[in-house]
């Protein structure tokens, strides 16, 4: 390996729910490609298939279906041994590729009923996985895959006491009279086909935060705010550092926020693993295409 | 309504992952296909191919957002060939990514066991 980087890493914080850290020592085509493989191919698992029995809500069906899609389901312990469906031997849906759902609510009272993922019964429960030894004691709340939010990730626990959005995600809102009724799948994907299997929802990417190499341009340098990163002095005048003619970007801020779905370690891992699952398919791709070339003349 | 398949930017359905198209007007060049790649691997390819002093030539792109595919164009010197400088630049980035994974690991333990005292879990 002549020419590979050492990169090095620094974690500055860490919660299920954000991880801020520091790579250096590599590129920024790497480091921008860290990125690109977080957002669009970690795995996750999503509500992809939903058949209505009936429907008497304000939204109309393709609303509801696609509301959803969209809820964050708990992934940490399923989608790594889950197959997808397009992989899968099944026909059509069984335990390896997907998991069943049933919604069934009606408003009987005066008063509006909101119907949430708390309302969403998981149709097998015996999607028991085998698990490591440190987490039998938690166990309990990771085996079913369920909507993460609410009691779901209270249990997971977390760092960040101030956050508040915990309750349960609601679907739609009935009136007295008004039936939702509906069957849905949950299925394994990556955010490459639909965003909804995104693991992530913020994710910031920073370099050379006092704009030494001139990247880009402050149209207004008063109004450009300090970096957190910056190295330049706290009572500094200068917005930015003296141009650096031969600088390389060299040292890169990420700052990963989950949907909850993956803790954001997994989220790093679980990318770099796959980046480089990537590119060793790559290779076995191009000496086969070689071999084949080779036979030809 | 005439969008195309979502799933067209990630499967090989028929077709070949790798097409290698010698360039015929300059030596030890070549052009590789790859197809239901994007940005991700392209950029990553390149910055890496250009950084052995055997390469000549590294540039990749995208003909059409709706195309699932690069071109990497390659040109070496008479030392190597283009197909040994990628398996070279794809073994060396391998190799930086199994380290990264080692790291992260060990970045990861390091920061929950500092923290593991503030917040009573881990």
């Amino acid at each position: 390996m002549p020419y590979a980087n050492q990169p090095n890493i620094e974690v500055t914080e860490l919660s299920n729910d954000l991880m801020k850290f520091v790579l250096w020592d590599t590129d920024l085509s790497v480091a921008n490609s860290l990125r690109r493989v977080f957002m669009a191919e970690v795995p996750t698992i999503a509500i992809d298939w939903v058949q209505i029995e009936t429907n008497t809500s304000v939204l109309h069906d393709e609303f509801i279906a696609h509301r959803m899609g969209l809820i964050p389901f708990l992934s940490d312990y399923h989608v790594e041994k889950m197959q997808y469906t397009r992989e899968c031997e099944c026909a059509e849906f069984c335990d390896e590729c997907s998991i069943p759902f049933i919604l069934q609510m009606k408003c009987k009272d005066e008063a509006t009923l909101a119907v949430t993922t708390a309302d969403l019964r998981c149709m097998n429960n015996d999607t028991v996985i085998v698990c490591s030894k440190k987490v039998v004691t938690i166990l309990a709340c990771f085996q079913t895959v369920r909507p993460a939010c609410g009691k779901a990730l209270r249990e997971r626990g977390t760092g960040r006491e101030d956050f508040h959005n915990r309750e349960e995600i609601l679907i739609v809102k009935l009136r007295k009279g008004q039936e939702l009724n509906l069957k849905a799948y949950a299925k394994k994907g990556f955010g490459k086909e639909h965003a909804k299997w995104n693991p992530t929802c913020g994710v910031a990417f920073e370099y050379d935060p006092d704009n030494a190499l001139r990247h880009t341009i402050y149209p207004n340098v008063e109004e450009w705010p300090r970096s957190d990163h910056s190295a330049l002095p706290e009572d500094s005048t200068e917005k930015e550092a003296p141009f650096d003619q031969d600088g390389k970007p060299n040292k890169f801020f990420f700052s990963i926020e989950g949907t909850g779905a993956l803790p954001v370690q997994r989220i790093v891992t679980m990318g770099i693993g796959i980046l480089k699952k990537k590119l060793e398919e790559l290779n076995m791709a191009l000496s086969l295409e070689l071999q084949a070339h080779a036979q030809q003349q | 309504m005439n969008a195309p398949a979502a799933f067209e930017s990630f499967l090989l359905l028929d077709d070949k992952k790798f097409y290698i198209e010698k360039d015929t007007k300059v030596p030890n060049a070549a052009i590789f296909t790859i197809n239901k790649e994007d940005h991700t691997l392209g950029n990553m390819l390149k910055v890496q191919l250009l950084k052995d002093p055997e390469v000549l030539f590294a540039g990749y792109k995208n003909p059409h957002p709706l195309e699932h595919k690069i071109l990497l164009r390659i040109q070496t010197t008479s030392q190597t060939t283009p197909a040994d400088a990628l398996t070279t630049a794809i073994t060396d980035l391998v190799g930086e990514l199994s380290l990264l994974e080692h790291r992260i690991d060990a970045a990861i333990k390091k920061c929950t066991s500092a923290s593991d005292h503030d917040r009573g879990y881990n």
